[in-house]
């Protein structure tokens, strides 16, 4: 009882100090109404949190590092749009609902005897068959948005759904590596899967995505794998494909672009290998030669990575008032617009909570002795830390841009689902096991460390350890 | 013994939040850097910076106006933030634009710090020309459709009162940039000299008024000359347009016959040294920086041959000359030798004070006066020939030089007040065909006078 009560003092307290500095900043930033824009969905939202973290005993310092960031997201959202927040207030309340809801599956799932070959390729069947059924309601159905069909339409409703394809990859790969299949079958499997999203994911032009599940790819074989080989021929492999992929699109590229000069129309799927370079040498100009790319492409999107530089000089260390205007800042660019605001120290902050966040994860899941648990949490922190990073390195022109929102802080129903669900599922993974509420959940047991936790006899009043969350 | 460290996944994970760990502080140095918040690190992030703030003290301001010389308005904006809108067609290459996409041009790019500096009341500073808006229109009508350019000087004070240029087939609406900015900037256009004011190519016969002032000088103009219709100089025959044969012939005569063979037999005579002095005299074959431009002019007889040399006596060879070389020529000699630097920008005040004052400025002495007299009654004589009305009181020297598959075709012209340069490039026309536009430029002028 006193460590529930320690917690939500914790949480509350925290969450005071943060909305009331997050007021003060509003109000001298001049926004219209912060109090209905940010006061009130942020106490929603935390005494979700709060009720479900305590109850849970989940992890502490994740459930806060999430909580900021989510009002960190809110608050810059409503300073992109001048006072208004622009998501949907319901959608606060439908996201923890819908995380509760996965998490329960998840928990379901990791009950179920999967390790069979038999059960786990029927499993995997499923997980595979539900990323090409999504591809193919895209393909067939999908929004077309700046070349990228990953939006699907369903009355008021508009949901990305290639954002399906990240925890879908986690599961497929949570199931496999707590099969009994062995090493080669397995390696092949994640081949298979990892080739057949990236070949689905470009046939939407969803690179950003693409990038994700590589790199997802990469990370999970080599935490998880047998042999250390594996990770080098993934790793290797990865980069033969993307750069000998890229050569082939190029010379693809410049014969069609003949083609055009000399009045013939592509069609079918010189079509669509065309313009799929194009956007990646689009990218690849915006890193390497913005004064050229600058000079090729004079419309309003192709200033995006000028203005995003304009928006962080003029932002510097603390934030500032002045404004640029930049297309789609309330998403892709929201990293970006939120220095603008906040300042350059600020955003290192945002990025040292993901990082909290990822870190604390990771180190706990990959002692986990579920295999299915430990590669889910894992993939959840990589769900959560990878786009961010992508995204971030993309719009200061670190790396290259990929259309990819950051987790909480980019405007995005489905971004902002999802984004949820991967905390929930890593502070329900982090827990302990506990009466109440919890009973119905499996225990789950952390190796390493101080010894093997072993499930505890619900009589006992003590309170229980549970080491590597605190 | 990496295989051995990497054999516990809780090793590899470790290694994972490593990498991770470095990234971040990576980043973050990159973002410090990449913003340029500390002055000094980043040089090209600094100046950008500047640049930045600059663009923002500039999107608060409302563009100055361009005026011509009568305070007639040429561009003007009503609102900051907003490029300002040109009135006259006429005048699109010359104040040219100041765009976000397509960069700075003219002289709206070139004075930019007076135009987009707001004062007290947040408009930029106000630029007055030296044109005047009627006989800059006319000019331009003049000149339209046809690849070229024309100049009006004021005599007594290298005023410019006109400065128009034209392309065929591209007209350049700096009001909507974007429809057609391929097509201004080809390479068929030269790039982007459209400003074919400064386009240096060979002068022609218009240079001959140059050439005339150093035979003056030099105690030639009465010598003899037998024109057959052919001079040959080195392994070089020389011949009059058209074949003329112009038999015994002075300067004067030749000045108004455009005799080719006569300047040529006399540049020989005098030599490549003094032909090049008394370009220099006249500011040809140097760079001048006037307040719109950047002139460049080539004359460059000392390496040349003795034939080179010849032909540059009458326009031809090793020599670049710009229309705005060719009206000096014409200025120079109306006012007696003395070169004046033309100029167009008169004032420029804000609404607190004036900012700069254009001035008449004397580059030199070109030539002697007598020559100048003696060149100026020839080329009276020479208008005349070309139908020009004696009672207009107008000089004019016509140019018709070979420039790869065409000719260039100039007509340099003055009376007392005003000199009227028109050069034509890459047509099949002769420079008379010219007359007709600066005799219409003149009775126009005259009307400034009334």
């Amino acid at each position: 009882m006193n460590k529930k009560i320690r917690d939500a003092a914790w949480l509350i307290g925290m969450n005071v100090v943060f909305i009331v500095l997050l007021v003060l900043f509003a109000a001298n930033r001049q926004l219209a109404d912060p109090m209905m824009s940010i006061v009130i969905p942020m106490l929603i939202v935390t005494s979700g949190a709060l009720i479900y973290a305590v109850c849970f005993e989940g992890d502490l310092i994740i459930a806060m590092s999430a909580v900021l960031l989510l009002e960190t997201g809110q608050m810059t959202q409503v300073l992109i749009n001048e006072g208004v927040s622009s998501m949907p207030k319901i959608l606060l309340f439908i996201s923890p609902l819908f995380g509760a809801v996965c998490v329960a599956v998840i928990a379901w799932l990791s009950k179920k005897d999967l390790s069979g070959e038999k059960n786990s390729l029927k499993a995997l069947s499923v997980v595979a068959g539900s990323v090409v059924l999504i591809t193919l309601m895209l393909l067939v159905a999908g929004r077309n948005i700046n070349g990228t069909k990953a939006w699907l339409v369903l009355g008021p409703l508009s949901l990305q759904l290639t954002e399906l394809f990240k925890p879908l990859y986690v599961l497929f790969h949570a199931v496999l590596w707590q099969s009994s299949l062995n090493h080669k079958k397995r390696f092949l499997f994640s081949a298979a899967m990892t080739l057949g999203s990236a070949g689905l994911l470009l046939m939407i032009n969803e690179l950003g995505t693409l990038l994700v599940i590589l790199l997802m790819w990469i990370i999970l074989t080599f935490i998880y794998s047998e042999k250390l080989l594996d990770s080098a021929i993934v790793l290797g492999g990865t980069l033969v494909t993307v750069l000998g992929g890229y050569g082939i699109l190029g010379l693809v590229y410049s014969r069609v672009k003949k083609k055009i000069l000399l009045g013939e129309k592509p069609t079918g799927i010189s079509k669509k290998l065309f313009q799929i370079f194009d956007k990646l040498r689009q990218r690849v100009m915006i890193f390497t030669d913005l004064d050229q790319y600058m000079i090729d492409y004079r419309d309003e999107a192709s200033r995006q990575p000028v203005k995003a530089r304009e928006m962080i000089m003029k932002g510097g260390l603390f934030g500032s008032t002045r404004r640029t205007t930049i297309p789609i800042e309330n998403s892709d660019y929201a990293y970006v617009g939120m220095i603008l605001r906040c300042g350059i120290i600020f955003a290192i902050v945002v990025l040292t909570l993901f990082f909290v966040i990822f870190c604390r994860s990771l180190l706990t899941s990959v002692r986990m002795e579920n295999k299915f648990e430990s590669v889910m949490l894992t993939g959840a922190a990589l769900g959560l830390i990878l786009p961010t990073f992508i995204n971030v390195m993309g719009t200061t022109n670190f790396s290259f841009m990929t259309g990819i929102a950051v987790p909480f802080i980019s405007h995005g129903g489905t971004n902002m689902l999802l984004s949820v669900f991967n905390v929930m599922l890593l502070i329900w993974g982090m827990a302990g096991r506990r009466p109440g509420l919890v009973a119905m959940l499996p225990a789950r047991t952390v190796a390493g460390g101080s010894g093997h936790e072993e499930p505890r006899d619900e009589s006992q009043d003590k309170p229980e350890e549970i080491p590597f969350t605190r | 013994m990496l295989s051995k460290i990497f054999s516990k996944p809780v090793n590899r994970a470790n290694t994972v939040v490593c990498c991770f760990v470095a990234l971040t502080v990576i980043f973050s140095c990159y973002l410090l850097y990449y913003g340029a918040v500390f002055y000094g690190v980043n040089e090209k992030g600094d100046s950008l910076k500047e640049s930045i703030a600059k663009k923002e003290e500039r999107a608060a301001t409302i563009e100055g106006s361009i005026t011509d010389s009568n305070g007639d308005v040429i561009t003007y904006a009503e609102e900051p933030g907003v490029s300002a809108k040109c009135m006259h067609k006429s005048y699109g290459q010359l104040v040219g634009f100041n765009n976000a996409v397509y960069g700075k041009y003219g002289l709206r790019g070139k004075y930019e710090d007076y135009l987009m500096k707001g004062d007290k009341t947040h408009h930029g500073a106000t630029i007055r020309l030296t044109t005047v808006n009627r006989i800059q229109n006319l000019a331009y009508e003049e000149i339209k459709g046809k690849q070229g350019c024309v100049v009006v000087l004021e005599n007594a004070t290298g005023r410019i009162l006109a400065l128009a240029t034209s392309y065929p087939g591209v007209e350049m609406d700096v009001n909507n940039l974007s429809s057609n900015w391929n097509e201004m900037n080809s390479s068929e256009n030269d790039g982007f000299l459209i400003q074919n004011w400064r386009k240096a190519l060979a002068p022609g016969s218009t240079m001959k008024p140059v050439t005339a002032t150093l035979i003056y000088d030099e105690g030639l103009a009465d010598t003899v000359y037998n024109d057959t219709g052919t001079e040959k100089i080195g392994s070089h025959a020389f011949r009059n347009a058209g074949h003329a044969i112009n038999g015994k012939i002075k300067l004067d005569k030749a000045i108004v016959k455009s005799c080719n063979t006569y300047f040529a037999h006399m540049s020989n005579e005098m030599g490549a040294f003094k032909l090049q002095q008394r370009a220099e005299d006249f500011c040809i074959g140097s760079d001048l920086e006037l307040d719109f431009c950047h002139l460049h002019s080539e004359h460059n007889l000392m390496t040349s041959s003795a034939e080179e040399a010849a032909a540059a006596g009458f326009g031809q060879g090793r020599l670049l000359l710009t229309p705005v070389n060719i009206a000096m020529i014409g200025e120079a000699i109306a006012n007696g030798g003395e070169l004046k630097k033309p100029y167009i920008i008169d004032s420029i005040s804000s609404s607190e004070k004036t900012l700069y004052q254009g001035k008449t400025e004397v580059l030199g002495t070109a030539c002697s006066k007598e020559s100048a007299a003696y060149v100026s009654n020839a080329m009276k004589q020479a208008a005349i020939s070309y139908g020009v009305e004696k009672k207009l009181g107008i000089h004019a020297k016509t140019g018709t030089a070979q420039v790869d598959s065409a000719y260039r075709a100039s007509f340099v012209s003055f009376n007392d007040k005003y000199t009227v340069c028109i050069v034509e490039n890459n047509t099949q026309k002769a420079g008379k065909s010219l007359a007709g536009s600066a005799v219409r430029i003149f009775r126009e002028l005259s009307k400034l006078s009334k």
